[in-house]
């Protein structure tokens, strides 16, 4: 699963980054690593990008950078 | 003088800090040896007066936009004594992350870690005596927008300036993994391997410094508040209803001040000054200067500044807020659709306030294309300045219709960047895309000081423009106008009017062929705002005191005054955009392109404006 498919409030764990070098640069150093519980927050009016959140932080990505990132939902 | 560098992430409260520590004494510079803008300050103690500077925020040293690009440059030049990082409290980790990577450059660090009142309310404790003793870094723990611990970390920043070696403990990484996080392209396995490291190590610290009291809950306001703000239905017209208010502001509450200084203007400065002058008797001549060249001139700019200090301190509330960030992250999707991304909102809305600085705003923009279509659209976001002409016009022409009238100009501008971005889309080189990741932060209320700071900027920027060119402009006008080619001539047979005839053929077909229009349009290119003081030191000249509805009406007609504002507002950009976009884009190239660019489209718009409201008017 990626993570543009995860529901609105639900969570799940950031498994890999299978993006390009600076998109996967940019998310790792702001904090969003392999091994996090990440969770929707909610998606713009205009339907993207999608408001996500970590422990750390909440943060917007457009679905088609989402789509880069595996995930393992929470059940 | 020792020289301190102020550093820290977007919205940690860095340029908070700066304010409590400098009381607002801060003056935009440049950083020696590197030409940049950032703010900096002197810091004056008993003991020790350092230099401040603030630099512009980053996650990390690895420069993505243009503006992490200065800092991470400047901090790689040594050339300061101490970097002081501030890390907002409720996201240490990335502080931390970047603390350990401001090691690599073995400067001397303090750290003040701020907002612990928020911690505090999260029930979180950060054992600063501990995590100073892991890092080898002192960590302060402060308040800024509250203004606790100020004095205990310039304690701490006079002790550390003065120790000699850097004692901290750094993050094991080999030359490869530091260097890989200095680059922007790194061998991916380096750099990979360098974050992971940085981060179990924080995880590590973090582990026995900060302690969570149980079962605590961490309230989220600031989710709630999003729900409503950015929420599927409301989100865009709580948007749309939010600027309309900004604008209701800028116009209804500007103008009830604007009268204010117009009518002190024109009742009291300009006849007190004309007859204390006559009474120690000064010469007619220059009498004539003083007042209706200068008093006049200035006068007529001063007369605005009310609205443009509401405009440009409802945009920073709104910025401070947080607000922004969530009008970007609305407006991605509309913005991609003209090959831009959410963050370039927030330029194009700073340009309603002035272009000059929101062309500076570009910087954080990452890719340097996007970076120059912003550059370039932005001209036509019709600035603070153009409102006094659509005031003036449309109050004379449009009466109860005006505010729509203004309203049309306003969305006519934003049409013209549209299709200007849609055009230039065209030549762009098919490289990748930069991805959009925008960090949303809590909603905040904002520092009165650090609000008031960037009004404060703005409006004597504006001042000093009043003060300066338009000032010389308007001296330079009066001549014009009272001097002919015989010496001390009437308007009739006045420079200005020979070169205002001139010029008029080219605006002939836009229905304002006339040299009063002209000659207001061409010095309008010092700054835009001239063509009304223009207007005003045209007609006080010609006996009026001030600009009436009758002696307007007899140059225009409403179809030509419509025609004149579409013109004003697409136009040649000022002078001191043109200097912004020469130095934003480092050659001459763009803001030669952008001028005949403006020119073209302001003169096609401006002549079907002209036909289409003659048309209407054979019905109406």
């Amino acid at each position: 699963m990626t993570l543009n498919e995860l529901p609105p409030q639900e969570k799940a764990i950031i498994r890999s980054f299978s993006c390009q070098p600076p998109l996967k640069r940019r998310l790792m150093e702001m904090g969003i690593l392999i091994g996090m519980t990440i969770e929707t927050v909610g998606v713009s009016p205009l339907g993207d990008p999608i408001e996500y959140k970590t422990e750390l932080m909440h943060f917007s990505l457009r679905a088609i950078d989402a789509s880069y990132i595996e995930i393992d939902k929470l059940l | 003088m020792k020289k301190i560098c102020l550093v820290g992430s977007p919205n940690s409260g860095k340029s908070t800090l700066f304010n409590a520590m400098t009381n607002g004494n801060q003056k935009v510079g440049n950083f020696p040896g590197v030409t940049v803008n950032c703010f900096s300050a002197i810091v004056n103690d008993a003991s020790e007066s350092f230099e401040l500077f603030d630099l512009p925020g980053i996650y990390s040293l690895c420069p993505y936009s243009m503006e992490e690009q200065i800092t991470s440059e400047l901090l790689q030049t040594q050339d300061y004594d101490l970097i002081l990082q501030v890390i907002d409290g409720n996201h240490i980790e990335r502080g931390l992350y970047l603390s350990y990577q401001l090691m690599i450059h073995n400067q001397p660090l303090l750290i003040a870690i701020n907002m612990m009142d928020e911690l505090n309310q999260k029930q979180l404790t950060v054992d600063l005596e501990g995590l100073s003793n892991v890092l080898g870094v002192t960590c302060v723990g402060i308040s800024a927008l509250k203004k606790e611990g100020i004095s205990d970390l310039s304690y701490h920043l006079k002790h550390a300036l003065n120790e000699q070696k850097v004692t901290y403990t750094k993050a094991q990484l080999s030359k490869n993994q530091e260097d890989s996080l200095l680059s922007l392209d790194a061998e991916e396995s380096d750099l990979e391997e360098a974050i992971m490291l940085i981060y179990q190590r924080v995880e590590m610290v973090l582990k026995v410094t900060l302690s969570r009291n149980n079962n605590a809950t961490t309230p989220s306001t600031h989710i709630a508040v999003d729900k409503i703000l950015t929420s599927q239905w409301l989100g865009l017209p709580l948007f749309a209803f939010m600027m309309y208010f900004v604008f209701w502001l800028t116009f209804h509450i500007g103008s009830f001040f604007s009268n204010i200084i117009d009518a002190l203007f024109n009742l009291s400065i300009m006849p007190v000054t004309s007859e204390l002058l006559q009474l120690i008797g000064t010469q007619t001549w220059l009498i004539s200067v003083i007042v209706e060249g200068v008093i006049a001139g200035v006068g007529g700019v001063l007369t605005f500044l009310p609205n443009i200090l509401i405009l440009f301190l409802s945009l920073a509330i709104l910025e401070d807020t947080g607000y922004m960030a969530r009008v970007a992250f609305m407006m991605d999707r509309l913005m991609s659709r003209i090959g831009l991304n959410g963050k370039a909102i927030v330029p194009l809305l700073m340009g309603f306030g002035c272009n000059a600085p929101a062309i500076m705003s570009t910087r954080m923009l990452e890719n340097s294309e996007d970076r120059l279509i912003a550059i370039l659209i932005n001209p036509f976001m019709s600035c603070g300045a153009r409102l006094p002409i659509y005031v003036l016009f449309s109050s004379i022409f449009f009466s109860q219709y005006g505010t729509l009238v203004t309203f049309s100009l306003y969305f006519l501008g934003m049409l013209m960047a549209i299709l200007s971005a849609l055009c230039f889309n065209g030549f762009r080189s098919k490289n990748k895309e930069t991805p959009f990741i925008l960090e949303l932060p809590p909603y905040r209320r904002p520092g009165l000081m650090v609000v008031l700071n960037k009004v404060l900027q703005h409006a004597l920027s504006y001042l000093k423009r009043a003060g300066t060119v338009i000032l010389c402009a308007s001296v330079l006008l009066w001549y014009l106008l009272n001097y002919g080619p015989a010496g001390q001539a009437e308007l009739a047979s006045s420079f200005g009017r020979i070169i205002g005839e001139w010029i008029s053929p080219i605006f002939a077909p836009l229905g304002f062929g006339t040299w009063q229009a002209s000659l207001s349009l061409l010095t309008g290119i010092v700054a835009k705002e001239i063509v009304i003081s223009n207007m005003a030191i045209i007609f006080s000249n010609a006996n009026e005191a001030t600009l009436s509805a009758s002696s307007l009406s007899a140059l225009f007609t409403p179809s030509s005054a419509y025609a004149f504002m579409v013109f004003c507002l697409l136009y040649v950009p000022c002078i001191a955009v043109i200097g912004m976009i020469r130095s934003e884009t480092n050659s001459w190239k763009w803001p030669l392109f952008s001028i005949l660019h403006t020119f073209i489209v302001a003169w096609t718009s401006s002549f079907f404006a002209y036909r289409l409201a003659e048309f209407i008017a054979i019905f109406v």
